[in-house]
């Protein structure tokens, strides 16, 4: 941690942000219709904070739930593919072909069919999520190596036991690896939901929607931000967590 | 239990595989309870097929097994098996003190109770600073040791072992062999021990048997009637070297039946 506090470690990154601010500056000048200056964009922020906390905890809530769904629904499906081949034989190239479809072509579907509520966002952000945990988690559960099987197998242990013992706890490697993928995704499904809902009453997405309906780009920018910086502390988070959850990967 | 603690009869086992290789033919072979018995042969000559089948992981396509007088999957239910690998096949994630109690928390109703104390079992392998360290502190030889003390940690009757040694240098692997031989004349289980080391055969063993690839069968099973402990006197020993010499001359009769054969 340490290190991160060395000038050599975050000044190159400071001295970026300098010069992309300042060309975003002379941009602004240039192209008023395109980008507005950043001091609009900070007093849009900050002229109305609760209009921003409000619509953000709005995305931030969709987005959460949805993950929780699409991954409590895509780990037990995983599961069950990698205990049941005959299931496997039947959903996996499902799956694959539901993942290269763009779930984000369907949001549009999804609202005509479920209104504005909340529904048609959950569904998506669960989607979205739903695939890279599949896919890494029933990967992750088949990677126990053959002689620990042999091991577990010479004493007995029945098909739950080694489960709970061995797939389980082996596949949380593989399942961080997808939720590094997956929780800034969750953030884009919320978004890309309240979008394709013309008319869902609030979340980021929504305040983009209305603000570039009429014209108010310091707002739309705003917006944008604070989804940027939303989906950088959901990474960090993951991160945090993982670092925790799989201390004995790296040896001390 | 007197008698037989294995018994094979006319084992044969053909891998349902493209090449369709015999990887065993018509093997009889009879351990005594409480002995140690090395299988030694060229690679390939099925040795660690013969294992799987003793430990009840393959079906043989003949014959019959019994171990401790029933099948060995009824021998792996009532845990009197204790298994270790070519690879020392510890899980990363938990402590040596936890990787070697997890056979006990696993078919639980068949633990022989009491259960022997694993920290206990740890120090005298040589672990004892290591009980909380993970498998990826450790180095190759720590981590065989680890599975070792695993197997003995259920106080299995029959212990099968599979080449547990042959990734180790020379020096590690004399100190792994003698504190193998601690625990297993302190615990008096029959051992069956994959290698492809004369010496070590001939070390460790109260008999070894011979096998020879293509199709994978027994030639020979050799008794060692040398006293135990085996010092360093008694290796450098002319009987000692008999031994070895005697099993150097059936291995290479076998490589070079199989060679006209072929
Ligand atoms: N799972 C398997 N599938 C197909 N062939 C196998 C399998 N395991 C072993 N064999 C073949 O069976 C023969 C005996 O193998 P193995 O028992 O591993 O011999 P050893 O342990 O003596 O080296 C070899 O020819 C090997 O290629
Ligand atoms: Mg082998």
């Amino acid at each position: 941690m340490k290190r991160v506090l060395h000038p050599a470690y975050w000044a190159p990154l400071a001295v970026l942000l300098v010069l992309l601010g300042v060309l975003w500056q002379v941009g602004a000048d240039r192209m008023p219709y395109l980008l507005p200056p950043l001091p609009d964009v900070w007093s849009a922020l900050t002229t109305d904070p609760g209009y921003f906390l409000h619509n953000s905890w709005v995305t931030l809530r969709e987005a959460l739930l949805g993950l929780l769904i699409g991954f409590v629904a895509a780990f037990a499906l995983a599961i069950l593919v990698s205990e049941v081949t005959l299931a496997r034989r039947a959903v996996m190239p499902i799956a694959v072909v539901l993942n290269v479809t763009p779930l984000v072509a369907i949001a549009p579907a999804l609202v005509v069919a479920f209104g504005f509520g909340s529904a048609p966002k959950l569904i998506i952000t669960g989607l979205i999520c739903f695939f890279p945990i599949l896919i890494n988690a029933s990967v992750g559960l088949r990677s126990v190596p053959e002689p620990v099987l042999q091991v577990f197998q010479s004493v007995h242990a029945s098909r739950w036991e080694v489960l709970r013992h061995l797939r389980i706890p082996g596949s949380l490697q593989y399942v961080f690896a997808a939720l590094q993928i997956v929780f800034p995704l969750s953030v884009v499904g919320a978004v890309v939901a309240e979008l394709s809902a013309a008319g869902s009453a609030a979340g980021l997405g929504s305040v983009i929607q209305v603000a570039s309906s009429m014209n108010r780009l310091a707002t739309v920018w705003a917006a944008i931000f604070v989804l940027a910086l939303m989906g950088s502390l959901l990474l960090l988070l993951v991160t945090v967590v993982e670092r925790r959850a799989l201390r004995w990967h790296e040896p001390r | 239990m007197t008698g037989a603690a294995i018994d094979l009869r006319g084992i044969g086992r053909v891998h349902e595989d493209a090449t369709r290789v015999v990887a065993l033919d018509g093997i009889d072979l009879e351990v005594p309870t409480g002995r140690f018995v090395s299988i030694i042969g060229p690679s390939g000559c099925g040795k660690s097929t013969l294992l799987r089948i003793v430990a009840g992981l393959e079906e043989p396509d003949a014959g019959e097994v019994t171990v401790c007088g029933t099948t060995p999957r009824e021998a792996a239910e009532q845990k009197r098996l204790g298994l270790v690998p070519q690879q020392p096949a510890l899980l990363p994630w938990l402590t040596v003190l936890d990787n070697v109690s997890l056979p006990a928390k696993v078919n639980r109703r068949h633990n022989r109770e009491p259960l022997p104390d694993m920290r206990e079992l740890l120090r005298r392998a040589g672990l004892g600073d290591a009980v909380h360290q993970r498998p990826a502190q450790l180095s190759g030889g720590m981590r065989q040791r680890v599975a070792i003390v695993r197997a003995f940690g259920l106080q299995p009757d029959v212990l099968l072992l599979d080449e547990p040694f042959s990734a180790l240098d020379e020096f590690t692997r004399e100190a792994q062999q003698q504190q193998l031989l601690e625990l297993w004349e302190e615990r008096g289980a029959t051992v069956l021990f994959v290698t492809h080391s004369i010496l070590e055969a001939v070390r460790l063993s109260d008999s070894v048997v011979v096998m020879a690839p293509r199709p994978g069968r027994i030639v020979d099973v050799v008794d060692i009637d040398l006293p135990r402990p085996r010092t360093q006197e008694l290796i450098r020993s002319p009987e000692f070297h008999a031994y070895e010499l005697g099993l150097r001359e059936r291995l290479r009769d076998a490589f070079e039946q199989n060679g006209v054969a072929s």
